[in-house]
């Protein structure tokens, strides 16, 4: 399992590569909760490189999930493997998530408007400390 | 009304076919067991779709057992190929076992993935999932 991420002015994407089970189910969360932690972050997590995943890990995208919109963020989900997909359906998770196919996709469907700076501002604060 | 055929229960050149697969009771060795579980799979002729299944109810039977398997100790895996069905048998030795929680969401997954589903815990030093699976079975959406 691998996590990479890469933040645009409106959204970061979380891209999940590889397998998520019991045996690398806690990097997965431990990584993931990192990135969802901030308030106000527009989340899209890349599941186009998954080659598993377990519900345990399924449980970890819900968790994320709450946490991004509990800081007043959002999270989608961007194209889905066949094997994500089962999942999803079988747990009958699969209307809770929004689903986009790429990110055109979701920027057409959420735009990203704010009077605010994009999240990059964030940085320079700390450097100016 | 279609004639009924009979079920073939025996492979090539009447050999019962049954694959046994024993590994480390431990969860970097899953990722070993669904490789053989989606070959054992298209053997059948499964559809990807139902691959993927089985795939994850495998691997979910096997992370049940698991967290009760004694370290150290290995998980066995029985795969039975009939002509339209697969039948999944994993077991760990435990230090007396409880039987999964019916309400646990894994559990759910679970069922909801494989046709059937048992859990064996009538021994207190062995704990055991079957699963079976049926090729082209209407599953609940």
């Amino acid at each position: 399992m691998d996590l990479s991420t890469h933040s645009y002015p409106d959204w970061t994407v979380c891209r999940v590569t590889g397998d998520v089970d019991i045996f690398t189910g806690n990097a997965f969360r431990e990584q993931l909760l990192a990135v969802v932690d901030r308030p106000g972050c527009r989340i899209l997590i890349d599941l186009s490189g998954v080659t598993f995943m377990d519900a345990n890990g399924l449980g970890i995208l819900v968790f994320a999930r709450r946490a991004a919109i509990s800081g007043g963020g959002t999270l989608r989900l961007l194209a889905p493997t066949v094997a994500m997909r089962r999942l999803l359906t079988a747990s009958g998770l699969a209307g809770l998530f929004t689903v986009s196919l790429d990110l055109a996709d979701a920027r057409r469907a959420e735009p990203f408007h704010t009077d605010e700076p994009p999240p990059r501002s964030s940085r320079h604060r700390l450097t100016q400390v | 009304m279609t004639e009924e055929t009979e079920t073939r229960t025996e492979g090539m050149a009447g050999i019962r076919d049954v694959v046994s697969v024993r590994l480390p009771a431990a969860s970097a060795y899953l990722s070993v067991l669904r490789t053989a579980t989606a070959g054992l799979a298209a053997r059948l002729d499964f559809t990807l779709d139902e691959i993927e299944d089985l795939r994850i109810a495998v691997d979910e039977a096997c992370a049940m057992l698991l967290t009760q398997a004694v370290p150290g100790t290995d998980l066995t895996a029985e795969f039975e190929l009939t002509g339209q069905e697969m039948q999944v048998s994993v077991e760990v030795s435990t230090v007396g076992s409880t039987a999964p929680k019916r309400d646990d969401f894994a559990w759910m997954v679970l069922t909801a993935l494989a046709d059937e589903v048992d859990a064996v815990t009538d021994s207190p030093d062995r704990m055991a999932i079957v699963l079976r699976k049926r090729r082209g079975a209407a599953r609940p959406a």
